[in-house]
């Protein structure tokens, strides 16, 4: 781990020649909410918001990508800048799960020109619940940089070999740390408290959804507000499963499409005979509940959610994923 | 492996197109090396169209081909029954785990299957049989809809007449010359006998698994000792586009060959 300190105008400054050397994806407030752009002007890019309604995952699982394609796309490097602790923890889940069994090309083609420099969180947002999820609201392992606002300039930490490269190239900006800077660090971030209604205890969910202690009602209730739309899952940055579709580019060209898919849809796993093992909102609601906080979990150590809260957000039926799992928590 | 890349197909000549049944066609493709084993799947695919999933017909031990049977469903069967003898297509695989052939060794093996699903079963009972001191006897029982639909008639004729081996079929659907039975696979459960320490291999419908995994249970089989090849939606094949993800399992890399003890922890009977 490399231990340093950047301060706030010089950041400013790195962020700028970032974006001559490569692509920069950052948070802006175009319109009054924070989303992660890219990002043609270091002045546009926003440092004091909660979350930004997408996540960085839509760069790092592209909508529309090639299976076919085995060139590499990217001709510069991406830097991401201002990823929230939960959703570079979510990235590195994806990273994690496109490893596992064969390895994607596909995916690492891209992600291993992207560095993602975390923005270290220094309260709770309305609809967080990292504490609860080992997600954040800061990092200890796992990331490229990470940045913790100490006032006039941030803490940073480098943890990747990619990072260190970054360091190197932007050394003219970045000065050496001491104790007193790391003490200021540390005092800020024992200083986050997770509001009481963001609480839950995962390893209690995770005993429950393995016994089956939710009552049938209870995932009934789940499903008659669900609308099916998989807004929850599309914007998850844990979640990954896609479709393929091909597609006639040209006369002699046909790519073969991924894009992002949700197991909320009816017709996720419906065959082409028309039979549909998991055919009811309540039978899908239980396996994403059981592959985000039983099996993932089993498999990675690290539950498939990182408490960002998005889904929470964007449900129009109001679902509810924190107040589902603080209900299953409760079940004895 | 068939494909050096994870998503490029790897583009094979089909060497022969056989019309098994009114929707089943059986595709055969030469290859150098019989890199698989019974029970695996390949991804075909029709480039423009798509990719799917389907299981390996033909055994490890018929050196120099691979053979699939395609049962026109959807739009990526339908084009791949489009294709004839010297046309291209695209293969990914194998994939998926195979039936437990070390663990049958030695034990007399019950076959079920209805439709299209003697096709995976096929690849197992071609092992066996030429394989045939480590096998016990084998007994096929195969449920078809008519006899016009049976699949691979021929070589069930040939079965027939081999030592140790029994076959008996069901039609759904009369008339019903010879010695076929009328009613579903279930129909046929008279013939079994003692089936505790017996190895059952099924594939089917999902509600002819599980009547008949039912009856088998009721007959004296274990959970342990009942094998089934399941199907399910997939896009990928490798364990990443999540939709055949049930139970906790990814039917395509943890599958597609469950105990039915798995099977039933998973709720994935058929």
């Amino acid at each position: 781990m490399l231990e340093k300190y950047i301060s706030k105008q010089n950041l400013k400054k790195l962020l700028g020649r970032v974006i001559k050397n490569s692509t920069l994806v950052a948070p802006v407030r175009p319109y009054g909410e924070v989303l992660f752009e890219d990002v043609k002007f270091a002045d546009s890019i926003v440092f004091d918001f909660e979350n930004a309604l997408n996540s960085p995952k839509d760069w790092v699982l592209l909508n529309d990508e090639d299976l076919l394609e085995t060139a590499s796309p990217q001709k510069k490097p991406l830097v991401i800048f201002g990823a929230r602790a939960c959703d570079t923890k979510a990235i590195g889940l994806l990273d994690k799960f496109f490893a596992r069994t064969f390895k994607d090309p596909a995916y690492f083609k891209k992600r291993d020109s992207i560095l993602i420099i975390t923005l270290a969180c220094e309260n709770y947002g309305r609809n967080c619940f990292c504490g609860s999820v080992d997600g954040g609201p800061y990092l200890t392992d796992g990331f490229d940089i990470q940045l913790t606002d100490i006032g006039e300039g941030y803490f940073l930490e480098a943890a990747s070999k990619k990072a260190e490269g970054f360091i190197k190239r932007y050394s003219g900006l970045i000065k050496n740390t001491g104790a007193a800077q790391k003490k200021l660090k540390e005092d800020n971030i024992k200083n986050i408290k997770q509001p009481e209604e963001a609480r839950f205890s995962l390893e209690n969910v995770y005993k429950n959804i393995g016994e089956e202690k939710a009552p049938d009602a209870f995932w009934k209730d789940l499903a008659q507000r669900c609308q099916s739309c998989g807004g929850c899952l599309l914007i998850c940055p844990a979640c990954s499963c896609f479709y393929v579709t091909d597609k006639k580019i040209s006369a002699k060209k046909i790519a073969r499409m991924r894009s992002l898919d949700a197991c909320y849809y009816e017709g996720f796993s419906r065959m082409a005979g028309g039979y549909n093992p998991v055919a009811t909102r309540s039978l899908m609601m239980r396996r994403k509940f059981y592959h985000k906080l039983v099996q993932q979990l089993d498999e990675f150590n690290q539950a498939g959610c990182t408490g960002c809260g998005r889904c929470n957000e964007i449900c129009p039926g109001n679902v509810n994923w924190l107040e589902s799992i603080k209900r299953i928590d409760k079940y004895v | 492996m068939f494909n050096r890349d994870l998503y490029n197909p790897k583009m094979f000549v089909i060497e022969k197109v056989e019309s098994l049944a009114p929707d089943m066609k059986l595709f055969r493709i030469l290859i150098s090396k019989s890199e698989y084993q019974p029970g695996q799947f390949a991804q075909l695919s029709v480039l423009g169209v798509g990719e799917v999933p389907i299981s390996i017909a033909s055994s490890p031990t018929q050196k120099g081909c691979l053979e699939f049977l395609v049962r026109k469903v959807g739009k990526v069967t339908s084009a791949i029954h489009a294709l004839k003898k010297g046309d291209k297509i695209g293969i990914r695989g194998p994939y998926g785990n195979n039936f437990p052939l070390e663990e049958a060794q030695g034990k007399e093996i019950i076959f079920l299957s209805g439709g299209c699903g003697l096709a995976p079963l096929r690849s197992l009972i071609r092992y066996c049989l030429d394989k045939r001191d480590k096998y016990g006897d084998i007994t096929i029982l195969y449920g078809a809809r008519t006899e016009k639909e049976i699949i691979f008639k021929k070589e069930i004729d040939s079965w027939k007449k081999l030592p140790g081996i029994k076959v008996y079929i069901s039609l759904e659907k009369g008339p019903a010359p010879g010695d076929f039975t009328i009613g579903v696979v279930t129909a046929l459960f008279d013939r079994l006998r003692n089936l505790e320490n017996k190895k059952i291999f099924m594939c089917g419908s999902p509600l002819m698994v599980r009547f008949a995994a039912g009856g088998l249970l009721k007959l004296g089989a274990t959970n342990e000792n009942i094998f089934v090849s399941l199907e399910r939606y997939m896009k990928c094949g490798v364990g990443k586009c999540g939709h055949c993800y049930v139970g906790g399992k990814y039917v395509c890399t943890d599958g597609p060959v469950f105990s039915y003890r798995e099977a039933r922890r998973l709720g994935v009977e058929g």
